[in-house]
C-alpha cells in the first residue's frame, strides 16, 4: 500500500464509529481493530497507571483489556461508544493488581514533564508545583476505591458523570453522591496544608456529626 | 454545589446559585473552596493526561492468542464433545471383544487363512529385536520368498556365530614355530 493510500484507509478508519469498527473486526478487518485499539490505547493505560502507578502494570493492562475485546468481538454490542466497556474492564484489572507498597509516582517525573512544558518557569516554581500535585495526588489515594475510581475517571480521564455511571455500573445518583464526598474528604485533607488557602470544614460537616468544641481553650479555673 | 464543575448544571440554575453565592457567605467559600479542589485536581493529573503508551496491536493479539484457554469438564462439554467420547469408547470396546487388536503377534507365527487383519499382517511382517527372534523371522521370510532352494540359515553355535577356521599352509604358523 502507498503512504497516501495508507494515510487514507487511516483517516477512514478514524471517521468509523466505535460500533462500525466492532462490526468490521468481527467480520475479519484486523485494521478495524487497531483503530478500536490506537483510538483507546492511551486512555487506558492512564486510568492503569492512576490506579497502580506503575507504568509496566499499566501497559499489561491495556494488553489484557483489549485482548479479552478481541476474544470478546462475537458479543460486544456497542451502543455508541465502547469506552465505558473498556473502562470498566481496565478498572476491574487495575484493582487486581495493586499497587506495591512504596511505589509512588515519582514528582521528580511529574517536574520533568513540567520542564518540557514550560521552560520559563523557575526551578523553585516547578519544585513548588510539584510539591502540590504530591499533596492531592495524596489525599486522593487516602480515599476509598470507589470514591477514588470517580475522581480518577472524572478528573483525570474526562469522563462525564453518565459515562462513569456506565463504567462503574450504577446509577449517575450514586455517581454524584460519591463524587461529592469525595470532594467533600478532599476538602478536608487539603485543609490541613495552608498553601492551598482552603477553609477547615467546620462549616460543611453535616450538623448531627458536628463536634461541639470550644473555640479557645478554657483558661484554668474557667467554668466550662 | 459540585454540580457547578462538574458540567451537570443547567445554565439557568449556574446563575442562581452564583447570585446566591453573592450573597451568602457561607456558600461563597464553600464555592470558592470547591474551585480550588477542582483546579487542584486538574493540575494534579495533567502530568499524568500527556503520558502515552508505544504499545503495539500486535503484542495485543499475541496475548488473545496465547492466552490458556480454560479447560472444560467432560460432562460440561457441548453434546458433540461428549458424543465424540462416547463413539471413541464405543469403537474401542469394539476392537477389544472383535479380537482384531491383537497386539501379542508372535514373530515365528505361520500365515493362516484366519480372520483377515490389517494390523496382524502389518506386525507380521515387522521384524522382531531379539536375536534369536529375528533369526527365525528372516528364516521364515527366505523360505517365503525364495522356496525350498533358500540356502539354510547357520544358527549361532555356542553363543557365538560360527567362524570359518583359519588354516595356513604355513606350519610354522599353526605350530607356533619362530619363523
Amino acid at each position: 500500500m502507498t503512504e497516501p493510500a495508507a494515510k487514507r484507509s487511516t483517516q477512514n478508519e478514524e471517521r468509523r464509529t466505535d460500533r462500525e469498527l466492532v462490526y468490521a473486526a468481527r467480520a475479519g478487518d484486523m485494521l478495524a481493530f487497531d483503530a478500536l485499539f490506537y483510538r483507546y490505547r492511551d486512555g487506558i493505560f492512564r486510568l492503569g497507571l492512576a490506579i497502580t502507578k506503575d507504568p509496566s502494570h499499566a501497559e499489561e493492562i491495556a494488553v489484557d483489556t483489549f485482548s479479552r475485546a478481541y476474544r470478546a468481538l462475537a458479543r460486544l454490542e456497542p451502543e455508541g461508544s465502547l469506552r465505558p466497556w473498556l473502562y470498566r474492564v481496565a478498572v476491574n484489572l487495575s484493582y487486581n493488581r495493586r499497587p506495591r507498597k512504596g511505589v509512588i509516582l515519582s514528582p521528580l517525573e511529574d517536574s520533568a514533564n513540567d520542564t518540557f512544558q514550560s521552560e520559563d518557569r523557575s526551578p523553585s516554581v516547578l519544585a513548588e508545583q510539584a510539591e502540590l500535585r504530591r499533596i492531592v495526588l495524596a489525599a486522593v489515594d487516602t480515599l476509598g476505591p470507589k470514591h477514588r475510581i470517580v475522581v480518577v475517571l472524572h478528573y483525570m480521564n474526562g469522563l462525564n458523570l453518565a459515562e462513569i455511571a456506565q463504567v462503574v455500573d450504577c446509577p449517575i445518583g450514586t455517581v454524584k453522591s460519591r463524587l461529592h464526598y469525595a470532594l467533600r474528604r478532599l476538602r478536608a485533607h487539603l485543609s490541613a496544608h495552608p498553601e492551598f488557602g482552603i477553609e477547615p470544614m467546620t462549616l460543611l460537616v453535616p450538623t448531627s456529626r458536628r463536634m461541639v468544641a470550644p473555640a479557645v481553650e478554657p483558661l484554668p479555673g474557667e467554668p466550662q | 454545589m459540585a454540580d457547578l464543575f462538574t458540567g451537570e448544571l443547567h445554565v439557568r440554575e449556574r446563575l442562581e446559585l452564583e447570585a446566591h453565592a453573592d450573597t451568602c457567605a457561607r456558600c461563597d467559600s464553600a464555592l470558592r473552596d470547591l474551585a480550588t479542589i477542582s483546579v487542584s485536581l486538574d493540575r494534579a493529573y495533567a502530568p499524568l493526561r500527556q503520558r502515552g503508551t508505544l504499545l503495539s496491536p500486535a503484542r495485543v493479539r499475541l496475548a488473545a492468542r496465547l492466552e490458556p484457554r480454560t479447560v472444560v469438564p467432560w460432562w460440561r462439554a457441548g453434546f458433540v464433545g461428549r458424543l465424540s467420547e462416547a463413539t471413541m469408547a464405543l469403537g474401542f470396546a469394539a476392537l477389544v471383544l472383535g479380537g482384531s487388536l491383537d497386539l501379542a503377534v508372535k514373530p515365528d507365527a505361520i500365515p493362516s487363512a484366519s480372520t483377515p487383519s490389517i494390523i496382524k499382517d502389518y506386525m507380521r511382517t515387522q521384524p522382531p529385536y531379539e536375536e534369536a527372534a529375528y533369526v527365525r523371522w528372516l528364516r521364515f521370510q527366505l523360505r517365503a520368498i525364495g522356496g525350498a532352494s533358500a540356502p539354510a540359515v547357520r544358527y549361532p553355535v555356542g553363543g557365538q556365530f560360527d567362524v570359518e577356521q583359519f588354516t595356513s599352509d604355513d606350519a610354522s604358523f599353526n605350530t607356533g614355530a619362530p619363523r
